[in-house]
């Protein structure tokens, strides 16, 4: 079963929203953020997206990685990354370029991936003796 | 050119006995100055006026956040350097720079790291390092300040004296908008504001807003009000975001306290404002934290 500290890290997180606080509007943030309260509104973070085992969202949200382990009734824009924890519901779609999603986990919607960018690994110019 | 504004009531007299030992040790460092006294409140601001209008750059408080605070809002030219040599009972601001006794804030003094803070806007009142409302400070106002020292003992004294409030205390009910387009409802147990350039010089100047939870059980009480006692940083049921304006409403409304002081009561708007302060500080200008 997930808890709370699957997905928190508190003291290195910017922007974090507790179990028992109810937001209404856009939450916006250059760097992570983590929600385990309720939020009605969209979730734009330059960084990591948490949701924790008790939050409740409407919303959408965009972000460079997402990480749920709570309820998410909205669409999800990562530009890396979207797991989704054995404890989470999500319904809406994923565009993104890596999707993890663990047994137990509900997912309603459609998944929309991207190949990631292939680095050119170079080979060692070879060196005289 | 330093000029430094004494408060003799500060630290329950504690100035009046070292006094000739820091002038020693200033002239050593060739940081001596002139010497100016506060009498009452109120002082340090008329102090810090005339400071600049001699042309000194750089005003010392030698008191405690009580003292800075009346410093700062005399500061008028932003080329000013502000200084503490902390002797007070409350020396936050000071920690929050980095500097824990007068003979580090000598040496900080000397080596002149500068860092620029902008204020925070309450009301009708500015400040530079915490404003709080809740628990915390009605704690602050309940627990006997004759227990407020270091000692295990007291701690123990104070830890006993803050359980027993936090039974009774009642929670507020809280709403708070967010730079006017996030609205936020809470039960509240403790709030604070600070700017977040305090936490790391390298940060944006912005309002940083933690919200602590009432803690759930016994055990999660106690361990919270230790942490609260050691002036720590509580980590569960923390709620932490950054603005640039806030307006705070409570139900039923409660008393705020900027660094340590009452200074009224919400309904309140808490705003960063443009005016910077520049603090000659022992924090290094260049963090790791991030690497």
């Amino acid at each position: 079963m997930a808890r709370k500290t699957d997905v928190f890290n508190v003291s290195s997180i910017d922007t974090v929203i507790s179990s028992g606080v109810r937001l209404k509007g856009n939450l916006a943030s250059d760097g992570d953020v983590a929600v385990d309260g309720t939020l009605v509104g969209n979730i734009t973070s330059g960084g990591h997206v948490a949701i924790g085992v008790n939050a409740r969202i409407a919303g959408n949200i965009k972000a460079i990685s997402v990480q749920i382990a709570g309820e998410v009734e909205g669409d999800i824009i990562a530009a890396d990354s979207v797991s989704l924890i054995e404890t989470a519901q999500l319904r809406g779609n994923i565009d993104t370029t890596q999707l993890e999603v663990a047994m137990g986990a509900i997912f309603i919607g459609i998944s929309k991936m991207k190949p990631a960018e292939a680095s050119e690994v170079k080979a060692p110019e070879p060196t005289e003796a | 050119m330093y000029y430094y504004v004494l408060n003799p009531a500060a630290g329950k007299g504690a100035v009046n006995q070292m006094q000739e030992k820091l002038r020693t040790r200033l002239r050593e460092l060739g940081i001596d100055g002139e010497f100016a006294k506060t009498t009452g409140p109120g002082d340090a601001t008329k102090m810090a006026k005339t400071a600049i209008e001699k042309g000194y750059t750089t005003v010392v408080v030698v008191g405690g956040d009580g003292t800075v605070n009346e410093v700062v809002n005399g500061i008028t030219k932003e080329n000013v350097a502000v200084g503490i040599i902390p002797i007070g009972s409350s020396n936050l601001l000071a920690q929050r720079l980095g500097i824990t006794n007068w003979q580090q804030a000598c040496e900080t003094l000397a080596a002149r790291r500068i860092t620029s803070y902008r204020l925070i806007g309450a009301g009708q009142h500015y400040f530079l390092s915490t404003l709080t409302l809740g628990f915390e400070t009605d704690l602050e106002k309940q627990v006997d300040p004759a227990t407020q020292n270091s000692g295990l003992l007291s701690r123990v004294s104070q830890l006993w004296q803050a359980h027993g409030h936090a039974q009774n205390y009642q929670t507020l009910q809280c709403r708070i908008v967010i730079d006017e387009k996030l609205e936020l409802t809470a039960p509240l147990f403790s709030l604070s504001i600070t700017n977040q350039k305090f936490e790391d010089p390298l940060a944006d100047n912005r309002l940083l807003i933690t919200m602590i939870d009432r803690p759930a059980s016994g055990r999660q009480l106690t361990s919270y009000l230790w942490t609260l006692i050691k002036k720590d940083v509580a980590d569960d049921g923390v709620s932490r975001f950054a603005a640039k304006r806030v307006m705070i409403e409570t139900t039923p409304p409660t008393g705020i306290m900027i660094d340590g002081k009452v200074s009224g009561r919400t309904p309140i708007a808490i705003r960063l404002t443009n005016k910077q302060i520049r603090f000659i500080t022992e924090k290094q200008t260049v963090s790791f934290k991030h690497e």
